[in-house]
């Protein structure tokens, strides 16, 4: 059944695409989230909520905003997820995505999660285009492992002609090293010939503070995160460091009850 | 320094082979790894041999047939090449294949030649056959370990020196690491928004010095570079015109691209400026 399902998702072929966000979320996007806000389905399904709210002006570019934020409501087996983003360019360009999904528990170690994302790009108020995607993902999670694969956004239609809309099948591993330590590696396509890595390791230094490191191959970044963990609310600067742009800081603000 | 106030008598500047850069005080504990720097600002080539070199107080002449071609330099090595597995200027500027000019980066002249610069203080003087003044440099104080002296590249005629600032410490062969200051270009991007569908091309406009190196790179909002240009100035201003396409000639996708100037090849001089690409 498993197998199954994972062939499933890895052999499903049809259109998608990245988008500028996957650079900011991926932290987020591993299995085995004790450490913070996720988007894995198991994180989705674990009894209780969780929200975030992220913020940054990529590569320090003033104009430039990107505003994302996020929930989901979890009763064991099961949990439903939403999220809105927003991203624009000052007067030029302005891009709203709303997503509502669902994630459950198919078997014992078996999650499953589904989005609907629609999206609405603004071209300087004049051209205006919508999307609507879906975002399937199955996760394969023990008590100190887990194994993801999905695909980031298949478009449901193509809304302008785009020559490089295609499948962009993800997979993401996590593993606990110690119970303060968790290891994780993944692997995104990006583009038709071309795909990112990305690995990072996370730290919980103490109940009030946890630390990531990060790499990703495609563009090459580097990404250092900080957690401040306040009651039930968390406190995260993270800084991405790239070659030629400026840097992009990242400020967030999550919670989990 | 008596002897530099002797030849320190003003002579026209122009057409005359001009001291660029001078290393004196090598990496660490190193001695072979001296060199100095010939520019040529002329638009003709000219023969090094109507020079003569004095350094401190030896004399260095140079042989016939030895030319600077029009905007082009040439480096004079204590050791150019490795003598036994020695330092030597193309095993630490070059590619350390034994051999000078095999190799992208050494695609200049370079000229081995017996001399020694002290590290404390001295004194280049050029001077020309006739035994006029051309150009020199001098110093008191041993700078920066392993890193060079070079003429302010932005007044070429001027003899004002800074130590590099190029994160290798020199800059042998190329232009010198000096930036321009901020307020010597301009750069333009109109419109800020192209439509590829309707042919829709964009123009950067950039004003700076004279040979100013320009280097234009376009990312994605995703850091992936997308499209390159590099050129120097002809003239006072640049126009570089984009369509929307990236190296391999194909439309990019509609969004958000990010235009970085890079000018005089230095991170300080860089403009970093938003566009979108609409379908």
């Amino acid at each position: 059944m498993k197998a199954k399902v994972l062939l499933l998702f890895i052999l499903l072929t049809s259109i998608a695409d990245a988008d500028y966000g996957d650079n900011l979320l991926w932290r987020y996007s591993f299995g085995i989230s004790d450490l913070q806000f996720s988007n894995s389905p198991d994180a989705i399904c674990r009894d209780g909520y969780q929200a975030i709210f992220l913020h940054t002006n990529p590569y320090k570019i003033g104009p430039l905003n990107w505003n994302y934020a996020a929930g989901s409501k979890g009763a064991g087996r099961w949990g439903v997820s939403g999220s809105f983003r927003s991203y624009n360019l000052v007067d030029l360009y302005n891009d709203i995505k709303i997503s509502i999904g669902g994630a459950f528990q198919a078997d014992g170690h078996l999650y499953l999660s589904l989005e609907t994302e629609i999206e609405r790009e603004e071209f300087k108020s004049i051209y205006s285009y919508n999307h609507v995607k879906l975002i399937p993902q199955a996760q394969i999670k023990s008590k100190s492992e887990s194994l993801s694969a999905g695909f980031s956004r298949i478009c449901i239609n193509k809304s302008y002609s785009s020559s490089s809309r295609y499948s962009m099948p993800f997979l993401t591993f996590s593993t606990y090293i110690s119970s303060y330590s968790r290891f994780s590696f993944g692997y995104m396509q990006l583009e038709k010939t071309r795909g990112r890595w990305q690995i990072c390791h996370d730290l919980t230094i103490s109940e009030f503070l946890s630390l990531d490191l990060g790499y990703l191959s495609y563009p090459e970044l580097l990404q250092c995160g900080l957690d401040f963990g306040w009651k039930k609310v968390k406190f995260s600067i993270i800084y991405q460091g790239i070659d030629k742009l400026d840097d992009t800081i990242i400020w967030g603000i999550s919670t989990r009850k | 320094m008596f002897l530099i106030s002797i030849f320190l008598i003003p002579v026209s500047l122009f057409g005359q082979v001009r001291l660029s850069e001078v290393l004196y005080n090598e990496p660490g504990s190193r001695i072979r790894l001296e060199w100095i720097e010939f520019y040529n600002p002329d638009e003709i080539a000219i023969p090094l041999s109507n020079y003569r070199l004095i350094i401190n107080s030896d004399t260095v002449n140079f042989s016939d047939g030895l030319r600077i071609g029009p905007g082009a330099y040439t480096v004079l090595c204590r050791q150019l090449l490795p003598d036994d597995g020695s330092d030597s200027f193309e095993g630490r500027w070059g590619d350390s294949s034994g051999y000078w000019g095999d190799y992208a980066l050494e695609n200049y002249s370079a000229i081995d030649c017996d001399f020694s610069l002290p590290n404390s203080a001295g004194a280049i003087i050029l001077i020309d056959i006739n035994g006029a003044y051309a150009d020199s440099f001098e110093w008191n104080s041993e700078g920066l370990d392993g890193t060079s002296f070079e003429r302010d590249n932005l007044h070429p005629l001027s003899n004002s020196w800074k130590q590099s600032s190029s994160t290798g410490g020199s800059t042998p062969g190329h232009a010198n690491s000096i930036p321009i200051a901020t307020e010597d270009y301009t750069i333009s991007v109109q419109p800020r928004i192209i439509s590829i569908g309707a042919g829709g091309i964009l123009s950067i406009d950039i004003t700076a010095p004279l040979k100013t190196s320009v280097e234009i790179e376009i990312f994605n909002d995703k850091a992936i570079r997308k499209r390159k240009f590099n050129g120097y100035f002809a003239g006072n201003s640049f126009r570089f015109t984009w369509d929307g396409t990236g190296d391999n000639g194909n439309h990019l996708e509609p969004g958000i691209y990010i235009i970085l100037c890079i000018i005089d090849g230095k991170y300080d001089n860089t403009e970093t400026i938003p566009v979108v690409i609409s379908p």
